[in-house]
This record gives structure tokens, sequence and C-alpha cells, in this order.
């Protein structure tokens, strides 16, 4: 992970800062289950944006990598949307 | 020792698995959202075979929500609201019809609005509001929530408003059993807003069912948190053999995941029990 990081700061440095953003958020706005929803949304659709994005650029995007971006998205989406649907 | 094998194989690269944890596989990752998606399935299947097990238990008084509720006002140097009978009423009947007709929302189903509660007991207001609540475990986590939401913080630092009316209701809402608290607010027109009155035929409420066994909200939390922890322990094993063996694969970047279930794990851990609406 260190060794990807340090090869993509810049790219690392917006993902990061991207969660960040929507931690901060995530903390004045809970409680209120469709913008905790809205934000887990937020947070996994940069995820996967970013993935696209990134892997293009770099010019090693496969359907492979795609695909784990996408099954990390969606179980990302499931495991949130299922706490705060109970919270 | 087999079993030791098989447990090498799913959590650390081996040239048996590809280089690539196993539980890092596309195929293992899709059997772990399926078997989520039955989880869920089951979580909410469960209820209607068995209502009543699963379920949230409280200790939240009317009076307790009201002496916090003008705690936040006096801080505000706003006066103190008076507990108004008529509106206690109507919030118990909101909350009753909740229950009866299974929603939690401002707004029924059948387009039922939270003034016509206040009509219906002949409280006569120049302007009102409600806060809605469920799920919560005790009263201050209901008013930091709300003074946590700047809609519903607008509600409790209202200077219009002179009444106050509390319920906290205990029942079931799709067999979940669960608590709703109901807050009503409103400035009366003369003194129509004391009149006693004589309670009206209203939905039956759902008697409680004793004993509830498993919190839901606390069994996911955690089912939630262990899984998390388990992946992101996986790809940092995977990406200290990748730096120590000089491996090179065709995979996602192992710190984007990482990243991303890191601050799954921090908004799970930040979620506490109870919405507000």
């Amino acid at each position: 992970m260190h060794r990807e990081i340090k090869e993509y700061p810049l790219d690392f440095a917006i993902l990061f800062a991207s969660f960040l953003a929507v931690l901060i958020f995530f903390f004045h706005l809970r409680f209120s289950l469709p913008l905790e929803q809205r934000l887990l949304l937020s947070l996994v659709s940069f995820y996967l944006l970013w993935g696209l994005v990134h892997h293009w650029y770099h010019h090693d995007l496969s359907l492979r990598v795609l695909g784990e971006y996408f099954l990390f998205a969606f179980l990302a989406l499931l495991l949130g949307w299922s706490v705060f649907r109970f919270g | 020792m087999q079993i030791m094998k098989r447990l090498v194989d799913w959590f650390l690269p081996t040239a048996k698995n590809g280089w690539r944890a196993k539980l890092l596989h596309p195929e293992i990752l899709t059997s772990l959202v399926i078997v989520i998606l039955l989880g869920q399935l089951v979580f909410h299947l469960f209820p209607l075979v068995h209502p009543g097990v699963l379920g949230y238990s409280s200790d939240i008084t009317p009076e307790k929500i009201v002496t916090l509720t003008n705690k936040m006002r006096r801080q505000m140097g706003l006066p103190a609201l008076r507990i108004n009978k008529l509106l206690n009423e109507a919030a118990r009947r909101k909350a009753a019809d909740m229950f009866a007709f299974n929603y939690w929302a401002h707004v029924s189903p059948s387009g039922r609005t939270p003034w016509s509660f206040f009509q219906e007991v002949d409280y006569r207001y120049t302007v009102a509001g409600e806060n809605l609540a469920k799920d919560f475990t005790d009263a201050d986590s209901v008013v930091q929530a709300w003074m946590a939401s700047p809609t519903h913080r607008d509600n409790i630092l209202d200077a219009r408003f002179r009444d106050i009316g509390v319920a906290v209701a205990r029942g079931e809402l799709n067999g979940v059993r669960t608590t709703l608290i109901v807050q009503l607010f409103g400035a009366p027109v003369g003194n129509k807003g004391e009149k006693v009155i004589v309670p009206a035929k209203l939905p039956k409420v759902p008697r409680e069912v004793a004993g509830i066994k498993v919190n839901p909200f606390r069994v996911i939390k955690a089912g939630a948190i262990l899984l998390i922890g388990v992946l992101l322990g996986v790809l940092a094993t995977d990406s200290w053999f990748a730096h120590r063996y000089h491996l090179y694969r065709m995979t996602g970047r192992n710190a984007a995941h990482a990243g991303l279930l890191l601050a799954l794990l921090l908004l799970v851990l930040l979620t506490h029990q109870g919405l507000i609406y």
C-alpha cells in the first residue's frame, strides 16, 4: 500500500481528501437516514470513478480490475446500507 | 494441517492462489456480496415469522425529553416551553397512528399531515412544528441528534413556540419492536389551547411483546465491523507480501480499497442507534 501511495501521491491525495470530506459531512449529518445514505452513495461513487480514471490514466485498466472496484464498492454499499437502515 | 493450509490460502498470497489472497479474488468477493444480501433478506423476513424478537429497548420518558429540550432553549436565552395536555394527546395520537398504519414519517401514507392531529384535539395555533425520532435508547441521544440537525434544531430553538407535547410510544413497526418519540410544538391562539379534551376513538395500538432478545442494529454493526476488519487485515497482508516479494499483479490498488474500507469502518463506528425525521 505504501508503495502504491508513494508511486501515485496526487491520485491518492485526491481520493483520501474526498473520503475525509465525506467523514466530516457525516459527522455533522448523522441520525438522518436519507442524508447518511446519500453520503455513503457519494463515497462509493467517487471511489468507483477514481478507480476508473486512475487506471485509465495509467493505462492498466482491464475488466478484471474494474470488476474488483465494483465488487468492493458494492460490498461497502451493502454493509453501510445495512448498518444505517437498522441504526 | 489441512485447515491451516486452507486458511493460509484464503488469507495470504501464495503460489496456489496466484499470489493474491483468495478472499480478494472476484469470485469470493461476489460470494460475500451474495451472503450479505441473503443475510439482509433473513433480517427482513425474520420479524414477520417471529415478531417481537428483534427490537430496540429504551428508558426514554416524555418528561426527560421536555427537560432536555428546555435546557437547550435556556442555553440560548429562550423561555422554557410549557407542557400542554392537548399537544401531549396529539403526539400520543400521532404515535398510535404510525404504529397502527405501519409508517414513520411526518405525513402518513394516506396523506395525513401532523397538523391534522393538532386539529383533532382542538389545539388552535398560530405556528406549529413536529420532530420525530425512533430506535434511541436514551433521551440525551434523542435531543442531541435533533440539535445536530438544522431543521430539528430550528424547531427546538424557535422563539415563537410556547407549548410542547411529547409522546413516547412502544410498539412494533414492520415486526420490529421499537420506541417512537413524537415532539410537537405550538403557539396557541387565545386560551383555547388549555381546554381539556375528551379522547376520541383511536386506532388500536399493538400490544407490547415482552422480552426483546436481539437488537438488530448491534448485530449488524458488529458483523460489519468484523468483516471490514478482516478485509482490511487481508489487504494489508497482501500488500506487505507484494512489497516484500516484489509481486506485480494486474489488480486494483490495495490502498484505494483499504481507504474505502477504512472510511466505511469510521462511518459504521460513528453511526449511533436511533433515527430522526
